[in-house]
């Protein structure tokens, strides 16, 4: 079980401290697969970048990120480095470039488990290749002796996933894996992910699309809060939070309508809630931040988010 | 705290430009800082000691002057030959980047051929043939060091142009001067400063070579030229070490100082991506 | 007269390798003040279409005239001012190297307009962009802000045709709609044309009035309004946002098994 608690996220920048994640819990069960959606900016990819432990130096973490028990955050590097191979793995970004372009596929489909596993180099080929067969890339033996930039996006995708379960590591934390895929390839990474057994993902996302075919459960995050955390079917029939609401709306299958207003900029939080100026049911009680309204497993940040 | 994330990571440039601070002060300053005229005679093969703090050479000249001295010729020589080589470098790889197609394949054939060229030879018989002054020094060294800088930019501008902010300008109707001037040369400057700091090393270097060979600027006294009469005027002989390592040892600190300078990160300070994330 | 009539387009890429013919004889024209959807599979050319009409890449033949006068490569005058393009990837549509001002600065002067700082920032906040935002660097900045910063900086020049290449596939979804929304009014303002190239049939039957499908180096016209998209419908009868109740997403990626999609996608392009 990954149990992240009260988890806070500042940053020092020449022009001051930046918050960029505040106060959020949630709890990623075995088995279990959570999406973290929210706008460019809101702090998602802060928060998958603390569960990796992989932010850079000038961020000052508090709260707790606890696996299977042990609190990430008090590890030491060496056993970070040993946990991300073994236990927490991570499936990066097919747009960016997250493939070595000089070295071969299947050198890098498998590299983790000949560093972590102590595979030898020659059964590694093979493990990469039944790794590829897995995802139906096509033609996998020929792939793991390929570079990838003969790959398309969606492939791309795919082998970074066959990567990232490479170790068998019983976490997986995915970055947004249909960023720039049309919508036949997002389908392809879609069934890929559903055909993962067995392992938790924790996924950053902000195809909600996508988060509605492969998530169990649904946290939202804005403007570095987490404002409401539901099972994926509660969340797609009914959500409580009105940004939930009109985050759906805005997708172009339920009419692409934007909401008004724009998220507010790291320097402009007050002490009223974040979505206040964008709501279109705030009163005077909103004026103060709302508190994490939990109900057993679900979450609300709003007062009118009534369980 | 802006100026300690400006430095982090940077100890080496930093130590660089502080070794480069000093050189500097030495050259600028070498009349008041040269304990004797570095012409004058006196007594030869004079060891080290508290009146000639590195002794004297065979004809009695202070070694410790001349090198003070030698700082500004040597650097002039290597500043001025980095200057020239950038900016032919540079002009010549963002053109053939730029524009590409046939602009690119002739500007690309020359600086291969030039690359070819062995450049120390070349360097040796165009001193040869020219005048042996300053000035035709420096135009041998940057004959073929420019070759180098040339491919390097030309293959970022290359990924440059097809970026979509510079197809934006395009569209935009702006001139492909401004577009090269304005918008690709800042996105270069990071290897534009590290290769002309490389440049200023490897000029200095080759100064050296033609000095010691002979070839020097005559009656100008480069570190490369003490060199130059200690081996060929039985310094090495007489076993006078305080004649010829110093200038070795004045030669390797100054490479290195740009060399630590070249290795400046132009990287912003990391984590202020992450808020557009 | 059509604002744009584009006629049997040719464009062959040739690499020491081999050479790709990514048009064959696409034709297809735009009315003042419409947009045209232009929907593909990645990889079929698409982006050539619009890069080719932006004149930033030359046509093998073919003929393109704009307000009946023929467009020569590369653009030039009022032609180069009218057409503008927006592109799929609006962190490095502006120069890193400069603070966003500077990006409209640069414009102002080479087109002489004089604008204030104050006017600037007047004009800049309908597009959702204030002081904060011109100070910082493109780094700085979400993908959504960049591209609705793109669409502000594009439309100081009053263009009459804008290629719009797959200008949200990088952004969230709040953000896409924020910024075809934005688009869409400043149409109804200005009278402006839009060429969308876009993969998502969907979005098309939002923003598009006709759509043509690039298949095979040809466009061919395909019936309008499609049936996939058909909660589209709702927006007109006046849908509001938070009082409805909420369907499932429509099962469009579904539609197909997965080992088909599968089989589909390894197949050798």
């Amino acid at each position: 079980m990954l149990e992240i608690q009260n988890l806070t996220v500042r940053f020092q920048l020449p022009q001051g401290t930046i918050t960029a994640l505040e106060g959020v819990n949630l709890t990623l069960r075995d088995g279990e697969k959570l999406c973290v959606v929210g706008e460019s900016g809101s702090g998602k990819s802060v928060l998958m970048l603390a569960v990796l432990c992989l932010l850079p130096e000038n961020a000052c973490v508090s709260g707790s990120i606890l696996l299977d028990g042990e609190d990430l955050l008090q590890k030491s590097q060496k056993d970070l480095t040993e946990i991300r191979g073994m236990k927490l793995s991570y499936v990066p970004q097919g747009s960016g470039n997250s493939l070595n372009p000089l070295l071969r596929l299947g050198f890098q489909v498998s590299e983790s488990l000949v560093a972590h596993r102590r595979l030898p180099r020659r059964g590694a080929d093979q493990r990469s290749i039944q790794l590829l067969q897995q995802f139906h890339l096509g033609d996998e033996e020929q792939l793991v002796r390929s570079y990838p930039h003969t790959l398309s996006g969606g492939m791309r995708q795919r082998a970074l996933l066959a990567l990232g379960i490479a170790p068998e590591a019983p976490y997986l934390v995915a970055d947004e894996p249909t960023k720039g895929l049309d919508s036949d390839r997002v389908g392809l990474v879609v069934d890929c992910f559903n055909s993962l057994e067995g392992c938790s993902l924790l996924c950053v996302t902000h195809d909600l699309t996508f988060a509605q075919q492969v998530a169990d459960r649904v946290a939202i995050i804005y403007a570095g809060q987490m404002i409401e955390y539901e099972t994926a079917e509660q969340f797609f029939g009914s959500p409580r939070h009105p940004y939930s609401k009109a985050l759906l709306d805005a997708v172009p299958e339920r009419g692409l309508n934007a909401i008004p207003g724009f998220s507010p900029g790291h320097e402009d939080y007050t002490d009223a809630c974040r979505f206040y100026n964008r709501c279109p049911c705030r009163t005077a009680q909103c004026q103060t931040q709302p508190k994490d309204r939990w109900d057993g497993e679900r979450m609300v940040k709003c007062i009118y988010g009534a369980p | 705290m802006k100026q300690r994330n400006l430095l982090q990571g940077r100890a080496a440039a930093v130590t660089g430009m502080v070794l480069l601070l000093l050189i500097l002060l030495v050259a600028v300053f070498a009349p008041a800082l040269a304990p004797y005229d570095p012409w004058a005679m006196g007594t030869p093969y004079l060891p080290p000691s508290s009146e000639h703090l590195l002794g004297t050479n065979d004809i009695g000249q202070d070694i410790l002057s001349e090198l003070i001295y030698g700082t500004r010729v040597s650097m002039f020589i290597g500043v001025c030959a980095a200057l020239i080589t950038t900016i032919i470098g540079t002009a010549v790889g963002v053109l053939a980047g730029y524009f590409g197609g046939i602009v690119d394949h002739i500007l690309m054939a020359v600086t291969n051929v030039v690359i070819v060229v062995p450049s120390l030879p070349l360097t040796v018989v165009l001193v040869a043939y020219l005048q042996a002054g300053l000035w035709n020094i420096i135009i041998a060294l940057c004959v073929t060091a420019w070759a180098g800088t040339a491919r390097l930019i030309r293959a970022q501008v290359m990924q440059l142009r097809q970026q979509p902010f510079v197809q934006l300008e395009r569209t935009l109707g702006m001139g492909n001067g401004y577009i090269m001037l304005v918008h690709i040369l800042p996105n270069v400057s990071g290897i534009i400063l590290t290769r002309g700091a490389l440049s200023v090393a490897s000029a200095m270097l080759s100064e050296a070579s033609l000095s010691f060979l002979g070839l020097g600027a005559l009656g100008q006294k480069s570190w490369g030229a003490i060199l130059n009469n200690a081996f060929f005027r039985n310094g090495v002989v007489n076993n006078c070490w305080w004649w010829y390592y110093p200038p070795i040892l004045c030669i390797c600190v100054c490479v290195v100082a740009f060399m630590l300078i070249g290795s400046w990160d132009d990287r912003r300070s990391r984590g202020q991506n992450l808020l557009a994330m | 007269m059509a604002l744009l009539e584009v006629v049997s387009l040719r464009k062959t890429y040739r690499t020491s390798m081999r050479r790709v013919e990514v048009l064959t004889d696409a034709s297809f024209t735009v009315e003042a003040g419409e947009t045209i959807g232009i929907l593909g599979p990645s990889g079929s050319g698409k982006s050539t279409i619009g890069q080719i009409v932006t004149g930033l890449i030359r046509a093998d033949s073919g003929t393109i005239r704009y307000r009946n006068e023929e467009l020569h490569y590369p653009l030039r005058s009022y032609q180069r001012k009218e057409i503008q393009i927006l592109f799929q990837h609006p962190e490095v549509s502006f120069n890193p190297k400069y603070r966003l001002e500077q990006g409209f600065q640069e414009i102002c002067r080479h087109y002489d307009l004089r604008m204030t700082r104050r006017e600037l920032l007047d004009y800049l906040a309908d597009f959702g962009l204030y002081r904060e935002h011109l100070e910082r660097h493109p780094i700085q900045l979400s993908g959504g802000e960049l591209q609705r910063a793109m669409v502000a900086r594009v439309m100081l020049l009053d263009p009459k045709l804008i290629v719009l290449d797959e200008p949200t596939s990088m952004l969230d979804t709040i953000s896409q709609a924020q910024v075809l929304r934005m688009l869409e009014a400043l149409q109804r303002q200005r009278q402006v044309s839009y060429l969308y190239i876009t993969h998502s049939r969907c979005l098309a039957d939002h923003l598009c009035q006709r759509i043509y499908y690039l298949d095979g180096g040809q466009l061919r016209e395909e019936p309008f309004p499609a049936e996939i998209c058909h909660q589209s419908s709702q927006k007109k009868e006046g849908r509001k946002f938070y009082h409805e109740t909420h369907h499932i997403i429509p099962a469009e990626h579904g539609a197909a098994a997965p080992a088909d999609r599968l089989r589909r996608e390894s197949q050798p392009k």
